[in-house]
């Protein structure tokens, strides 16, 4: 693999991000369909939390969209990303500050990068405030994982997964019942969140960390259907590339 | 003081020693329909889904879910504040009479899962 270069990893964190936010609209979009959709907060009562009227979950959806839209004619434009985030940071206040989690926190912090780098005319800016965010999430997760003794004994993990939505396959459910596999588990997700900063010291030993990040995700998905985690994790990935390679010139 | 509410508001746009603050026991919401004479059992309002291929890209259910989650730890963390137990009971009205429109009323209470 030929060696990416500050405007390749610049452009890849903006397109990936695009794309993020793009599956993001459209999903909710069709959050309102089906039963489960009662459990969710509506506009009136979300206006109410704040004291405001709060806009149309389908308006913010079609405003991001819009914005997506002319991110593509004007890439360089920071007025529209900021727009982007704005609408962004709306739809999470639509659902009380937070419609899902993490996967929201990254796509704000990352779209603050974005804005940040433009209107300061430095795409390193964003990259590196994008890159020790990305690398921080993992390293101060793992950090709380590790003050606790259940997850340096497999317990913790056989209860997520124990209590996960999703009805999961016929390999994970062996693992559940499996305590070695469980232990083995529980270390590898310890080991690879605590070290994740070694990710920065070199291209080779990141592109190995962020091979197994996006297979973490993936994992994460199967396990739990968290699909948003992977794709916005997937947007910081160029930036944790763009800072080890600026340490490993 | 900041009002916890607006606390909420931007909790989504502090940096990374957030991003993962969801990681603790889950609590699960628990409804129990009351027929006529009897009460019935406590179920938890949390359909177990089959996971496929479309979901990788969009998961509605799963992101649904996972908002439901983010208040019934809000609403965990804060049992005093009736604004949740309002908009719990909202919730809980609303779903129970998707599920089980011929129940005549309902009973519900948070859990925290092992």
């Amino acid at each position: 693999m030929g060696i990416l270069l500050e405007a390749d990893c610049w452009n890849a964190t903006r397109v990936l991000l695009g794309v993020a936010i793009f599956f993001q609209s459209l999903e909710e979009l069709q959050l309102e369909r089906g039963p489960q959709s009662a459990l969710l907060v509506s506009e009136s009562e979300a206006g109410a939390f704040f004291g405001f009227p709060m806009p149309s979950l389908r308006f913010l959806c079609w405003a991001r969209f819009g914005a997506l839209a002319l991110i593509l004619l004007r890439p360089e434009s920071w007025p529209i990303w900021a727009l982007l985030l704005g609408f962004s940071w709306l739809r999470s206040l639509r659902f009380l500050g937070s419609l899902n989690g993490g996967s929201d926190a990254l796509t704000h912090v990352s779209l603050m990068g974005v804005v940040m780098a433009l209107s300061l005319g430095s795409p390193k800016s964003g990259l590196y405030w994008i890159g020790v965010q990305v690398i921080l999430s993992y390293f101060l997760s793992g950090l709380r994982k590790a003050k606790g003794r259940e997850w340096w004994n497999g317990q913790a993990l056989k209860a997520f997964l124990g209590q996960s939505p999703v009805r999961v396959s016929k390999g994970v459910r062996v693992l559940l019942n499996n305590s070695q596999a469980l232990w083995m588990g529980s270390i590898a997700v310890l080991l690879f969140e605590l070290a994740f900063p070694l990710a920065a010291l070199s291209r080779s030993i990141s592109l190995i960390f962020l091979a197994c990040g996006g297979a973490f995700h993936f994992a994460v998905f199967l396990c739990f259907g968290l699909n948003r985690f992977f794709w916005v994790w997937l947007a910081g990935y160029p930036a944790v590339y763009f800072i080890a390679s600026s340490f490993s010139r | 003081m900041i009002s916890s509410r607006w606390t909420h508001a931007f909790r989504s746009l502090v940096p990374a020693w957030r991003f993962f603050d969801s990681i603790e026991r889950r609590i699960y919401f628990e409804v129990r329909p009351l027929e006529s004479s009897e009460t019935g059992d406590w179920c938890r309002v949390e359909p177990v889904k089959e996971i496929g291929f479309r979901d990788f890209f969009l998961n509605p259910e799963g992101t649904t879910l996972h908002a439901f989650q983010n208040l019934l730890n809000l609403a965990f963390a804060d049992p005093e504040d009736s604004r949740y137990k309002t908009l719990l009971e909202g919730l809980a009205f609303r779903y129970v009479q998707k599920i089980r429109p011929d129940a005549r009323g309902f009973e519900y209470r948070l859990v925290e899962g092992d």
